[in-house]
């Protein structure tokens, strides 16, 4: 009981609540700009909470998160264009409504089935993860070692283009984890003789240059629509809680949050599949399926509640095993270990104040997100209408602050520079960029306990195999990377930029 | 046919290999039963060669022409002189300070995107009135940023 009420004391310092609003509103309006993710949101508030109490910097990055989750649904229902790919079952119904005159309808609908499924999303990570982590403080050398290998095979078989290639990004980030002084014997590691280097890759450029400046590079690359005619734009004067719609449909607003947590809390799967999944099954079981797809209510609910829900469950492989699931959760790990929290089961034994600080930021950065919204929806749309010629150069800008501010290190921003580029041709070409700053965050982990596990079994590699947990969960990434591969065969591999 | 792809494939490679080769010169476990600095990394580039050579090859076979959106001309020029105002960014930062050289990346910056991210001709088109745009535009965001960072989050961005 006391864990709670020290959380609760945590985050009544006024400073946690406005660094949790403040992330919220830097979240809705990045979330609101189409091309501008999660991912890259998080990775460019880490650089502004580096002289912030932990507590206040988690939440702010966890307001960034929720906010720009929800902040994708207003270009999805407004240009048809979805802020981020968990919104993209949202231009199906929202983009028809408001082309109908309906923003205002369409934009409240949203904005009151964001809140719920993220609140039911919430409490189900307060429910499920404590037994989790506790259950994963069993884990020893040899299950955190095929633990980071579950992760690595979850994430590189979903995020390319294509599982091989998938892997290669996840190799590339393990073998720059390498990079620096060896942990156990101090020899130093493709350092180069760059000192900058002896400490190993530093995240925040790494990160910063993956998802921000070779998210920048794609944008200017890519085809892409000027953001003039926001439909309906004017007409929201009508963006207010529309409770009764969700009541009507309070079945699929129920089907729609769990599906959402579970498909969130699955590595690798990801918000625009729960959000597909929640509308497929709210359209399957609705008395008027034919009305889908033409401005339904029922449609736009299932998928807002489910994408914002599929945030909660996002963060319960991160929070209790250490292992994000999909691209934002990874770069918001990076932010959480930067910060020095180190996510998975000792958190909640060795950092459990803070654990539990995590879930009440993340209860009220939702009601942030539902009041900005509310009050603030007319500012959000206008930031719809920012040309991106002046867009394009302020992130650069934000990203070289965000790097240089930290510590005035040249050498990181050159780094910076480097993944950006790296980022925008991985990309390219199918790769995808977030296996490598998993291989990057779980590189160490990786590395350690497998040389730690040698240690204790006394060389003999069998053990990894033999124990229950580590042989179940390499069995499971054998058996995952099969069925994809499989899968994939059969489907004919999808071209790589499609799988962007 | 060498195209980008099979480039980029081939870089990677090559890069791969030569982490193979910089791994295998790492020193030996100073203990039998232990696992030295050089072999999870010699593991770990020895997969990335193989797994390279797979993806080369299935890429060779497609023609190395599987389907992605071609960059216009535009675009790439837009990209490559962001690229390069980056880099100027970076060493006038050094040489500048942070506000003058901001100042200079956010003006050129605009500039350059004005050219080649709107769709509409007109607005393509350079004139006084957009270089004043520009200009004041990237003045007041410096000014603004560095404020709020230097003062407000105390950043040192000299």
């Amino acid at each position: 009981m006391n864990v709670y009420v020290d959380s609760i004391l945590l985050l009544s310092d006024l400073r946690v609540v406005l660094a949790i609003a403040a992330g919220t509103i830097l979240g809705l309006v990045m979330g609101a700009l189409p091309g501008l993710t999660a991912a890259m949101t998080i990775a460019l508030l880490i650089p502004l909470t580096f002289g912030m109490p932990p507590i206040v910097g988690i939440g702010m990055l966890l307001g960034g998160f929720c906010g720009a989750v929800a902040g994708g649904a207003i270009p999805a229902i407004l240009l048809g264009i979805p802020g981020t790919p968990s919104s993209v079952a949202t231009t199906l119904d929202g983009f028809p409504m408001a082309r109908r005159g309906g923003a205002g309808r369409a934009l409240g609908i949203a904005i009151s089935s964001s809140f719920v499924g993220g609140m039911i999303g919430a409490i189900l990570l307060f429910l499920v993860a404590p037994p989790i982590a506790k259950f994963a403080l069993k884990f020893g050398p040899a299950e955190f070692f095929s633990l980071g290998v579950f992760g690595l095979v979850i994430i590189a078989s979903v995020s390319g283009g294509s599982v091989l290639k998938g892997l290669f990004a996840g190799l590339l980030g393990l073998f720059l984890a390498t990079v620096g002084s060896d942990p156990i014997t101090g020899v130093l590691r493709f350092t180069g003789g760059q000192p900058a280097l002896i400490t190993g890759i530093a995240l925040l450029p790494a990160l910063i240059g993956l998802f921000a400046v070779g998210q920048v590079l794609q944008d200017l690359t890519s085809v892409r629509n000027e953001n003039k005619d926001a439909g309906g734009a004017n007409d929201i004067a009508n963006a207010k809680p529309y409770w009764g719609v969700l009541w009507k449909a309070k079945r699929i607003v129920a089907g729609s949050s769990l599906i959402g947590t579970i498909v969130g809390a699955i590595p690798g799967a990801g918000g625009s599949i729960a959000s597909f999944l929640a509308y497929d099954q709210a359209k399957r079981f609705s008395k008027t399926p034919e009305a889908f797809g033409t401005g339904h209510d029922e449609g736009l609910v299932a998928s807002e509640t489910a994408n914002n829900a599929m945030a909660g469950g996002a963060l319960i492989p991160v929070l209790t095993l250490g292992v994000p699931g999909e691209v934002a959760t990874a770069v918001l790990m990076g932010g959480l270990t930067i910060q020095g929290v180190r996510p998975g089961p000792a958190l909640f034994d060795q950092q459990a104040t803070i654990a539990y600080g995590i879930f009440f930021a993340y209860f009220i950065a939702n009601i942030f997100m539902f009041l900005i919204q509310l009050f603030g929806i007319k500012i959000f749309v206008r930031v719809l209408r920012v040309p991106p010629k002046f867009l394009t150069p302020s992130i650069l800008m934000f990203c070289v602050i965000g790097v240089f501010g930290v510590n005035g290190n040249f050498f990181e921003l050159w780094l910076m520079l480097g993944f950006g580029v790296l980022g925008f041709f991985l990309t390219r070409f199918g790769f995808g960029t977030a296996p490598v700053i998993l291989g990057l965050i779980l590189g160490s982990l990786v590395e350690s306990n497998l040389r730690r596990g040698m240690l204790i079994f006394d060389g003999d590699w069998t053990q990894f195999l033999i124990r229950p947990i580590s042989a179940t969960l390499l069995l499971l990434s054998a058996v995952l990377l099969g069925l994809v591969l499989f899968q994939r065969r059969n489907d004919g591999e999808p071209a790589p930029n499609e799988a962007q | 046919m060498i195209n980008g792809r099979i480039l980029f494939n081939l870089t990677l490679l090559i890069c791969s290999a030569q982490g193979f080769v910089l791994a295998r010169d790492l020193p030996p476990a100073f203990s039998p039963g232990q696992i030295g600095p050089g072999l999870f990394p010699t593991i770990v580039a020895g997969l990335g060669v193989l797994a390279m050579i797979a993806i080369l090859i299935g890429d060779l076979r497609n023609g190395g022409n599987a389907p992605s959106s071609p960059i216009g001309r535009r675009a790439g020029l837009g990209a490559i002189a962001i690229v390069g105002l980056l880099i100027g960014y970076i060493f006038l930062i050094a040489l500048l300070g942070f506000r003058i050289s901001t100042a200079l990346f956010l003006f050129l910056g605009i500039t350059v995107c004005s050219l080649t991210t709107a769709t509409d001709q007109t607005e393509r088109s350079l004139t006084p009135k957009s270089f004043g745009i520009a200009a004041l535009t990237a003045t007041v965001i410096t000014l603004v940023t560095y404020s709020i960072f230097t003062y407000g989050f105390g950043l040192n961005l000299a």
